[in-house]
């Protein structure tokens, strides 16, 4: 399988974690969280246990082996994951940390694989009369890594005397747009909520051509993230439904029909008569185990067959397993970006086909779905729904 | 959105009656390809697939819809010409992707297998694509009748796309259904005639373009606009009126001049529109039916009239009256032979005026020796003779031109035809000096070839600079403006020693890309500080390190494209304006600032760097954004920056100097506030010595210089071969044929002659001949003699030149005999005489000088 087909299948595994996370555990709020970082976590997992649990997670992520798990995610972590900020692309910063209690130690073959593959740092606690210390030292690490942007990934309690090990993932995106807004136009606006009653927020308009494309009952906005040198591409794609409430649906259809996000990219500029998005910041965190478990992948969690290849003491291991996994991710959409640099690339069109295209509206006044993507592998970064841009 | 059947909006139905369906029409469609067994069509004939993709299918749309409206008899959107041969070409992928390598495999296989109209609603701005232009020659010579669409970069002017705007293909515009110009359509005029010559007019003809019904890629029927669709509307057409010729006659009547001819003969001239937005006027089908129906071949001037009193459809001309001592107004007619492939000029063109006052009017003509493939430019360029200069009135008349073709098979004799051009001119007396502008149009260097980039850099869909830059394209809303204001605007060309400077008031020099001749910089300094000519410069932004990082790859071209100059050549510009004391930086400066209660914004300009003490200088606050400045307004704290100088007055000898570092505020291809205020106050410096109390303030006087080191001022850039796009650097001086008729072929107006001669050597010498009977050359100082002796008069073509002259020597003394005889008179009694009186009337004072012009006129 070539990794643009294990990129595709991922995405379809993150759209349906998605979805889950949206129904089950936050219907009617905001939502953002990283199924590229979740899937990393996972990976872990899968590479120091074995038996069902190893199997349930293969599977679960449509993978064969480890091996080519490993390959896989390490391959996106690299690469995809990889800091753009000095090529003048945006800052991205993935931290991957484990914390083992100081009775127990990595298996060194585990051990190289977090430090190698994953970047992760591992890192001795004493849980049994230290765990409040603990919980406060990975969510400063967390704070540190994404730079002030995620605090308190892990709620208070979520570690105790009976804690063996805590796995915390940590990514870190800052794009800036890669044409500014003008914040003069910034205007306030109404903003329809899914219960019907209406909200007044910021809204940014832009009179420049859009990446927008309009489909059968839903709209999608392309707005790509500074590029500078760097050879990746980020963008953020809005998926506005046409109907004020029709966020849900067209998630089920996101969900059910595969290949959904690659098919549905605009790919041409057009000129735009209303253009509104609404500007907003916000954070969500959420536990995750509960929503895998929701979606069958029960036994990294239940202890059944333990995580035999990442201890050294075999009996321990078999004790093992995953109590939690914390997620929390923050976003801010706003004006920010470049200024129209004086030098910009361009494409000299011999020629092209002379037809006109119809204006295009694109106004986000209503839930809608958004998702951070690497163009050029494809690789979902973050996954969310806005349904009030004022929390 | 409206949704018409476009076929009845143009009477399809009648021939269908009669008929006439298309049938046996070869229609070759250049486009994203067609699905095989589409429901629409009734003779999908063949498909074929030039790109590099492997299907013959359109994924697009656009291939499928340009032949439904071709040839479509679904009953929600009729094509014109159901029972059409479509052959279908794609030459587009879905990413619409195109090379020329394509485009020329495909015109050749078009050729092999005899296609009879071929469609392209495909189109772009480089018409220096020769390999591209000479195949599309080719199609046409082979008798492949050519429509294709103008383009959608409309509504601004100098836009069209190339191959529409070649005069042998039908270049098609579009329209609403109210009949007025849709804004998407490209207007005129074609620009590769600049700077010597001047534009043809374009498009041919419009036909409706938007929110046409056409076909889907599977089923079903949509809606689409663009010139895309008002190409097939027009080949659908020419489908039509194919298939009225019977079979047998069809190579023999049709081709791609008759065929034109039968379109803009038969066309309906659209009230509002002017010539370059319109052409002929909206496509008459039954019009241009009954044209073909007794259609005999012939050869025919396009456009047929140029009547200065309708407007504005003869804009830019009507706006403008001819008056004596101007540049002169050059027409570009397009010959249309349908007579043969090739055809020749019998014998020259000739002027025929319908009134005495005709010949006032002298006109020289330009035209190609051999008028190949079925078309050919006809260029009047029109000078009123100096006995003219206090007439006013009209001058009516016709410009005849014989055309002949080799005889086709089974003829014995040549085919002859005498085609016509009517010209209707409004005259006036040549305007005084303070009301006169020149406007340098020779510096100016566009795309294509070379990439000049935009000069706004904010635009970052169009990084081109690729509208003319002339009065009549994108500066054709100021042309407007000052023709409003009560000046009089006229075109140079040709290089600054082609000009006579006593007759301007000012030089206009907006957005200038090109260098300048050592001979030129010299009149140049003397033309202002002795002459007392207003100079206004209006420049543009110059970064080498931004000029550096806006290199770019371009997939098309396979190359890497890097810009040869910045909006501006500043380096070429600071030369120049080196004898004033005058110099620009290399600041990128943008920002709103207020002068005066008018609001601007500076897009991208330059900044002043050298300017002398005396003069009035203007600052903003405003932010410098090229690469090193924006490092720069990082470290440099509040206190030690210096607002940039952008606006500087200065009175220097005899005359005035103008300079602003910014022309978008004048160019409307991206203008985001105007500066016509700013511009009518500089130019009322500049000509009449007007000082506005707040540019004039004793706030902006200098009363010491502002300096700057030699070494830090902007410099060329040595890894481009600048030569490649200049008309300067490493070519001849000479005065081309846009320039005044006497100076044609010479070096201008020499610095040294006019020294001893402030005359106006040129055509005063031209009247001292012809009165003595002397030949022209005889009496010309030897310093532009020389030049001109190997230059075009003396081709073959100048015997046509001189026989004018002959003509003109017999009919002037009868008209004007009094005044003919004072001023050959006054010369003949000795040029050193006048010499003298000049001398003194130069200490005397300006005023003096310009009523003895005046009276010798």
């Amino acid at each position: 399988m070539d990794v643009r087909e294990s990129i595709s299948l991922q995405n379809q595994v993150s759209m349906n974690l998605a979805k889950h996370v949206i129904t089950t555990v936050s219907q009617n709020s905001n939502v953002i969280f990283s199924p590229a970082s979740i899937n990393v976590v996972l990976s872990i997992i899968a590479a120091g246990s074995a038996g069902a649990t190893k199997d349930q997670i293969l599977s679960f992520l449509k993978f064969s082996s480890t091996d080519q798990l490993n390959s896989f995610s390490s391959e996106i972590v690299s690469a995809v994951l990889a800091d753009g900020s000095a090529n003048g692309g945006p800052k991205l910063s993935v931290a991957n940390g484990a914390w083992i209690d100081k009775s127990l130690s990595f298996k060194p073959s585990f051990k190289q694989l977090l430090e190698d593959s994953y970047k992760a740092a591992s890192n001795q606690a004493d849980f049994q009369s230290k765990a409040v210390e603990v919980i406060a030292e990975v969510n400063s690490w967390a704070e540190k890594e994404t730079n002030g942007l995620i605090t308190e990934v892990l709620p208070e309690g979520s570690a105790d005397s009976m804690t063996k090990l805590i796995f915390a993932n940590a990514l870190y995106f800052k794009g800036t747009w890669n044409e500014k807004f003008d914040e003069s136009l910034t205007q306030e606006g109404e903003f329809h909520l899914l219960d019907g009653n209406k909200v007044t927020a910021p809204f940014m308009t832009s009179k420049k051509k859009q990446y927008v494309s309009a489909y059968d009952g839903f709209k999608v906005l392309g707005l790509p993230y500074l590029q500078g040198q760097d050879k990746r591409q980020f963008s953020m794609y809005f998926y506005l439904p046409d109907a004020n409430n029709g966020l849900s649906d067209l998630l089920d259809k996101i969900v059910s029909t595969p290949g959904f996000l690659d098919n549905h990219i605009p790919r041409r500029q057009v000129k735009v008569r209303e253009f509104k998005i609404p500007k907003f910041k916000f954070s969500f965190g959420f536990d995750a185990s509960n929503v895998l478990k929701g979606l069958g992948l029960t036994s990294p969690f239940s202890g059944e067959e333990g995580l035999t290849e990442m201890v050294e003491s075999p009996e321990m291991g078999k004790n093992l397993c995953v109590s939690n996994i914390f997620h929390k991710a923050c976003i801010e959409v706003n004006e920010e970006g470049t200024e129209a640099a004086a030098a910009s690339a361009g494409v000299i069109k011999l020629r092209g086909l002379l037809m006109e295209e119809d204006e295009i509206d694109f106004v986000a006044d209503h839930p809608f779905l958004l998702v951070v993507t690497e163009n050029i592998t494809g690789v979902v970064l973050f996954i969310g729904q806005v349904v009030d841009p004022l929390h | 959105a409206q949704k018409t059947q476009v076929t009845s909006m143009f009477g399809a139905d009648h021939l269908w009656k009669k008929g006439y369906t298309g049938a046996k029409v070869k229609m070759a469609i250049f486009d994203t390809g067609i699905r095989a067994d589409h429901p629409h069509f009734r003779k999908i004939k063949e498909r074929t697939n030039w790109t590099n993709e492997d299907t013959l299918n359109d994924n697009l749309g656009h291939g499928t819809f340009v032949a439904g409206v071709i040839a479509g008899r679904n009953p929600e959107c009729l094509g014109f010409a159901s029972d059409t041969e479509i052959y279908a070409f794609r030459v587009f992928t879905d990413a619409q992707v195109s090379y020329t390598s394509w485009f020329l495999d495909a015109f050749n296989y078009a050729i092999a297998t005899d296609m009879d109209v071929l469609n392209l609603s495909i189109g772009g701005p480089d018409y220096l694509d020769l390999p591209f232009v000479e195949k599309v020659w080719e199609i046409t010579a082979s008798n492949i009748i050519m429509v294709s669409a103008i383009g959608n970069d409309g509504p601004l002017y100098g836009t069209l796309n190339n191959p529409a705007d070649q005069s042998d293909v039908i270049g098609v515009g579009g329209i609403d259904n109210d009949d007025h110009i849709a804004s998407f359509s490209s207007r005129g005029m074609s620009t590769w005639e600049l700077p010597h010559g001047y534009g043809r007019v374009k498009p041919d003809v419009v036909a409706y373009g938007r929110d046409i019904m056409g076909s889907k890629i599977s089923t079903g029927c949509k809606s689409l606009s663009g010139t895309s669709v008002a190409s097939p509307v027009v080949a659908g057409i020419v489908c039509l009126l194919v298939s009225v010729i019977p079979e047998a006659r069809r190579k023999d009547l049709l081709n791609p001049a008759s065929m034109k001819q039968a379109l803009v003969e038969g066309a309906a001239k659209l009230s509002g529109p002017n010539m370059y937005e319109q052409g002929a006027g909206r496509v008459d089908l039954l019009e241009s039916y009954e044209i073909l129906k007794s259609y005999h071949p012939r050869a025919s001037i396009f456009p047929s009239i140029l009547d200065y009193n309708d407007c504005p459809y003869s804009w830019p001309f009507c706006r403008q009256p001819l008056y004596a001592g101007a540049m002169p107004i050059i027409f570009n007619t397009t010959i249309l032979n349908g007579m043969g492939v090739i055809g020749y000029i019998e014998s020259p063109p000739t002027w025929h005026p319908a009134n005495e006052e005709g010949n006032l009017l002298s006109i020289h003509f330009k035209y190609p020796d051999v008028i190949w493939p079925w078309t050919g430019y006809l260029a009047l360029h029109m000078q009123i003779k100096e006995e003219g200069a206090q007439f006013t009135g009209e001058i009516e008349g016709n410009v005849t031109v014989k055309v002949y073709s080799p005889p086709a098979s089974g003829e014995s004799g040549p085919r002859r035809s005498t085609c016509s051009l009517q010209l209707k001119l409004k005259v006036i007396p040549t305007p005084p000096r303070a009301k006169r502008i020149l406007w340098d149009q020779f510096h100016s260097i566009k795309y294509p070839p070379g990439y000049i980039p935009r000069d706004s850099l904010d635009v970052r869909n169009d990084i081109l600079d690729w509208h003319g830059d002339h009065l009549h394209t994108n500066f054709h809303i100021m042309y407007n403006m000052l023709r409003d204001a009560g000046y009089y605007i006229e075109t140079l060309g040709s290089p600054l020693t082609c000009f006579d400077a006593q007759q301007y008031g000012t030089l206009l020099m907006v957005d200038l890309e090109d260098d300048y001749f050592p001979e030129e910089i010299e009149k140049l300094r003397d033309d202002v500080i002795n002459t007392g000519l207003g100079l206004v410069v209006f420049a543009e932004w110059y970064n080498v390190d931004t000029m550096v990082k806006m290199r770019f790859f371009d997939d098309n071209t396979r190359s890497w494209w890097t810009p040869v100059t910045g909006g501006a050549n500043i380096p070429a510009l600071n030369n120049l304006l080196a004898s004033f004391g005058i110099a620009f930086g290399d600041k990128i400066l943008n920002g709103d600032f207020s002068i005066d209660g008018e609001q601007s914004r500076y897009a991208s300009g330059t900044n002043i760097v050298r300017f002398p003490a005396g003069g009035f200088l203007h600052t903003f606050p405003l932010l410098d954004s090229s690469e090193s400045g924006a490092t720069q307004n990082l470290l440099l704290t509040e206190a030690s920056k210096e607002d940039p100088a952008v606006l500087g007055l200065l009175e220097i000898g005899e005359g005035r100097v103008g300079v602003y570092g910014d022309s978008n505020c004048l160019d409307s291809s991206h203008m985001v506030t105007n500066c016509y205020w700013l511009l009518k106050k500089m130019l009322d410096f500049s000509s009449s010595n007007i000082k506005d109390p707040v540019l004039f303030s004793k706030f902006a006087k200098r009363y010491s210089p502002v300096i700057i080191d030699e070494k830090q001022l902007p410099s060329r850039r040595t890894d481009v071969n600048f030569s490649t796009y200049s008309s300067v650097i490493g070519k001849e001086l000479i005065c081309e044929s846009d320039s005044r008729f006497e100076v044609w072929g010479t070096k201008g107006y020499n610095l040294h002659v006019r020294g001893r001669n402030r005359r106006l050597p040129g055509y005063h010498g031209i009247d001292l001949g012809r009165g003595l009977n002397f030949t022209v050359e005889s009496k010309r100082p030897t310093r532009w003699r020389s030049a001109k002796e190997g230059g075009e008069l003396s081709s073959s073509r100048s015997k046509s030149l001189g026989g004018l002259f002959n003509r003109d020597e017999i009919d002037m003394p009868f008209l004007v005999p009094t005044r003919w005889i004072v001023l050959a008179g006054v010369v003949a009694s000795g040029v050193l005489v006048l010499l003298s009186i000049w001398r003194i009337r130069q200490k005397r004072g300006r005023r003096r000088r310009a009523s003895g012009s005046n009276r010798l006129a």
